[in-house]
């Protein structure tokens, strides 16, 4: 089987909804887990399973659930946790030697998948591992779990094949978004902030237009993204019509606090005005507006007349997008803004531990997608993330527990 | 508020706000009505015509009538829009039970000044009061004189909003024009000086020119289509059509840099003087083939002007190019070190350096925007631009768009000494006037455009054509031409800071 073969095989085994969400959420707590023993020198022993390895026909829903009751005994072993991770492998956690149960669980575990008609997998199926001096090896294999989505192939037609915006096919879009109904196109991201227990839970949520679905209905064939500045004038139009969107009758009634995307022209536009007017008392204070740095430096003295405004009106800014080349050329209390995104990049990955991160309890880590961001991130004192790696928790009550308090 | 005053139209009656038109009359009406009963009422008068243009923009406008209508609501106010661009608001001085959090809090008509105070301090000239509050118990004179005069005022011209429509055809009309039209009628030139200290401290001493720069003429360029707004109304689209003006640009250097044209003049610059010739580019300018190529004839340029020193660029990238797309620009600055060219970091305004840390992208050279506001900051402000300057190295900024004798000395004094801009143009200017045998017809002004124009119809009337384009015009030190001639120079062409203003 080739890799792009066990790719595909995992990505058609990944859950969705509750069960992904799940799996995302063992992956995060593993990591926790793991980089805890690492930190601390606390002995434990771990095997992950690897059953993404295996062709499709070998693991069907009851091979799955047999696979589950193979690591029955280990589940016995002192402090044991079973966790399901997202692309079918299981992985566990126990403490002390439980030599006997894990051979158990190893031997039955092979006979259950291995044929000897079909070729090997080109991964070993059970992998021991014994912390905190195997650490590395199984963050590592942790962290490719989240990478394999890189090499598939690409689902949507390559930017070179689509045309590129220019003026007057923006405002072709432009007058289109104006007169069509945005409410099919609004989306949410959830900001979570990392507790404890290693769970997540929301702080608040960011609401946005897909631009991605807009520019597919409206300007089919076009790349909108390939002229980075049409496209900064376009999210003017969208920031227009999100504002409308929240004004609207009812939107915000049961709403929680959120954060929008804006531009400092559109903070400063009578579409904002009126949904200060129409924003429900109960979220005042709890609004986030959220600026990209370009934009702020277009015209910095707009950016700090809008920027005086909106917190004289008790809403919070945010610097998006910072890159770890903007890192050194932003300072929240210099620039007077509350909370910074940090968009998470291999660059980023390489800023060593010794390296502080100021104002950490006011960063956002974006795009957290991999467990290498959450360690990264609880090593330089971030405790906001954003990305698949931090899925809240839901409480019985739904969704709740949200608030905007950051220290 | 109101829908309507939200969309800017003057509901007829009550408590709403007034339209500028008889605004005045309703005003000096209200005053006199309430100043005969003036217990517990006052005036909030924001004065938007005492701030500098730009300001007052649009969203000045718009947020300014927001906050004093809210407080108009909720303190049985009414607000007058009036023709000059100020805004009064008359309403109970008392604060209300709900005047504790946020935007409450703000409405608080005893807090209002200093909110409005704060928003504005940007665009407020230090000595400029910007709001009035006059309790009419005791200072309905000074409310009753403020309305009286403002009957006596001609109204403002309104602004219109730029429309996307017409941003985006004047784009394209302007796109078209720069590939079509004969290259140096659309750009313009501007020298910069590296000028020494003088004997005496804050003394000026000699100019030394160290670049022209050279960019294309958006005056020109509106001149030659029907424009339906102003280019760089939106800094976005302008950032859109600069990458455009960019492919223009290279293939221009390129077919130029071979040739004995005005623009090549620059870079065949005396190895004493290391003139350089300035563009601006954008990163993807840079890292296209376009400037490979450009950079592949630059090193050749010895061979190829008959033993001319190489050609040497100082390429300027403006600092939103560089927040937009912070790893092109470390690749762009790559390609410009590789290319033996100086990187400099343009668009730096004063603000923006208060802001962030444009160091941080570790340009060669930064420019920074002379404005009169810079001389009037706040202390905290200007110690951090102070302090940003010296650790930067004042040797390695530009104050540049320095239009006055104050813009220099400010300069100086922080150990700044490479100019560019208006005022270093009519030193530049005059010093030519006295070095030429045939400027007896030429005013100051006309030398001064001529030296900033590239093709032939804005170099008409000059005789001396090799002076003019001439990288290093004679070394006349900015205070050493005999009293006598100096001054024949200067008054035959009216005083520069005079004409230039």
């Amino acid at each position: 089987m080739t890799s792009a073969a066990m790719v595909q095989a995992a990505k058609r085994r990944e859950p969705e909804g509750p069960d992904a969400d799940k799996a995302r959420q063992d992956v995060a707590r593993l990591v926790t887990l793991v980089n805890d023993c690492m930190k601390a020198g606390i002995p434990r022993e771990a095997c992950l399973v690897r059953l993404s390895a295996l062709p499709e026909e070998r693991v069907k829903p009851l091979h799955l659930r047999l696979a589950r009751s193979a690591l029955e005994p280990i589940t016995q072993a002192d402090r044991a946790q079973l966790f399901q991770l997202p692309n079918g492998d299981m992985a566990a956690i126990w403490r002390g030697p439980a030599e006997a149960a894990a051979n158990a669980s190893r031997t039955t575990i092979e006979h259950m998948f291995t044929d000897d008609k079909a070729p090997a997998p080109t991964a070993r199926l059970w992998e021991a591992f014994t912390l905190p001096a195997d650490g590395d090896r199984l963050l590592a294999a942790l962290n490719a779990l989240a990478h394999p989505r890189k090499e598939s192939p690409p689902a949507e037609p390559s930017p070179n094949a689509l045309a590129q915006l220019d003026a007057q096919a923006l405002t072709a879009i432009e007058t289109a978004l104006a007169r069509a109904d945005v409410s099919h196109f609004a989306r949410r991201r959830d900001i979570c902030m990392r507790m404890p227990d290693a769970s997540f839970r929301r702080r608040w949520e960011k609401r946005y237009l897909s631009v991605e679905d807009i520019t597919q209905s409206l300007a089919p064939g076009h790349a909108t993204r390939l002229e980075p500045w049409l496209f900064r004038r376009l999210t003017r139009t969208l920031d227009r019509r999100m504002l409308a969107l929240l004004a609207a009758n009812g939107e915000l009634r049961d709403a929680g606090p959120f954060a929008i995307n804006l531009n400092v022209a559109s903070v400063l536009a009578p579409e904002f005005l009126r949904l200060d007017e129409s924003l429900p008392a109960t979220l005042r204070g709890h609004v986030i507006i959220d600026l990209s740095p370009a934009d702020v430096m277009a015209d910095p003295s707009a950016f700090v007349f809008a920027r005086d405004f909106a917190h004289s009106r008790g809403y919070r800014l945010q610097l998006r997008n910072i890159t770890a080349e903007l890192l050194p050329v932003f300072d929240l209390h210099r620039l007077g803004v509350d909370i910074m995104e940090l968009h998470w990049s291999d660059a980023v990955a390489s800023i060593g531990p010794e390296v502080i991160l100021p104002n950490a309890s006011s960063v956002v880590l974006s795009h957290a997608n991999t467990p290498d961001a959450i360690i990264w991130g609880l090593a330089h004192g971030v405790t906001l993330y954003r990305g698949e790696m931090a899925i809240p928790e839901r409480s019985r009550t739904g969704r709740t527990g949200q608030s905007l308090i950051l220290h | 508020m109101s829908g309507a005053s939200l969309l800017g139209v003057a509901p007829l009656s009550g408590r709403g706000e007034l339209g500028a038109t008889g605004a005045e009359r309703q005003l000096q009406e209200a005053a006199l009505r309430q100043s005969r009963n003036p217990a517990g009422r006052l005036a909030i008068a924001l004065h938007l015509s005492r701030l500098v243009a730009p300001a007052p923009r649009p969203h000045h406008m718009r947020i300014a009538r927001a906050c004093l209508q809210d407080t108009a609501t909720r303190h049985d106010g009414q607000v007058f829009g009036l023709a000059n661009g100020d805004l009064v608001l008359l309403c109970r001085s008392g604060a209300t039970a709900d005047a504790t959090i946020g935007r409450h809090a703000a409405a608080d008509p005893q807090a209002l000044p200093e909110v409005l105070n704060r928003l504005f301090r940007v665009d407020t000239p230090p000595s400029v009061t910007l709001v009035s509050v006059w309790p009419l118990e005791t200072r309905s004179g000074e409310l009753l004189a403020y309305a009286a005069s403002c009957l006596a005022q001609a109204p403002m011209p309104s602004f219109v909003a730029p429309d996307g429509a017409n941003q985006a055809s004047t784009m394209d009309a302007i796109g078209t024009v720069i590939t079509a039209a004969e290259v140096t009628d659309i750009l313009q030139r501007q020298t910069g000086v590296l000028l020494s200290s003088g004997a005496k401290r804050g003394e000026m001493g000699q100019l030394r020119p160290i670049y022209r720069e050279v960019t294309f003429s958006i005056a020109a360029l509106e001149a030659r289509i029907v424009p339906l707004c102003r280019v760089n109304d939106d800094p976005f689209l302008f950032r859109h059509l600069a990458a455009r003006l960019d492919q223009r640009m290279l293939e221009v250097l390129s077919a130029q840099l071979a040739s004995q044209s005005p623009l090549d003049m620059a870079t065949q610059s005396a190895p004493e003087t290391g003139a350089l010739l300035h563009v601006n580019l954008t990163v993807s300018g840079i890292l296209s083939s376009g400037f490979a190529t450009l950079a592949a004839l630059c090193r050749r340029a010895p061979q190829t002007g008959g033993g001319r020193h190489a050609a040497r660029l100082g390429v300027e990238v403006n600092l939103m190019e560089a927040v937009a797309d912070p790893r092109g620009f470390a690749r762009a600055r790559i390609a410009v070190a590789e290319a033996g060219f100086t990187l400099l970091l343009d668009g730096v305004s004063h603000l923006a350096l208060s802001l962030s840390k444009p160091a941080a992208f570790q340009p060669d050279l930064m420019k920074l925007d002379w404005s009169p506001r810079i001389a009037d900051l706040a202390p905290h402000e200007a110690s951090i631009i102070d302090h940003t300057i010296a650790e930067f190295g004042p040797h390695r900024m530009i104050l540049q768009r320095a239009e006055t004798e104050a813009a220099m000395r400010w300069g100086m004094s922080r150990g700044i000494r490479r100019f560019q801009g208006r005022h270093v143009d009519a030193m530049l200017g005059a010093s030519r006037i006295v070095a030429c045998r045939q400027a007896e017809a030429c005013t100051l002004r006309q030398c001064i455009e001529r030296s900033a124009a590239t093709g032939t119809a804005g170099r008409a009337g000059c005789t001396n054509l090799r002076l003019l384009d001439e990288a290093s015009p004679p070394k006349v030190p900015a205070s050493a031409p005999p009293r006598s001639t100096r001054a024949d120079a200067l008054r035959s062409a009216g005083r520069a800071e005079e004409i230039l203003s």
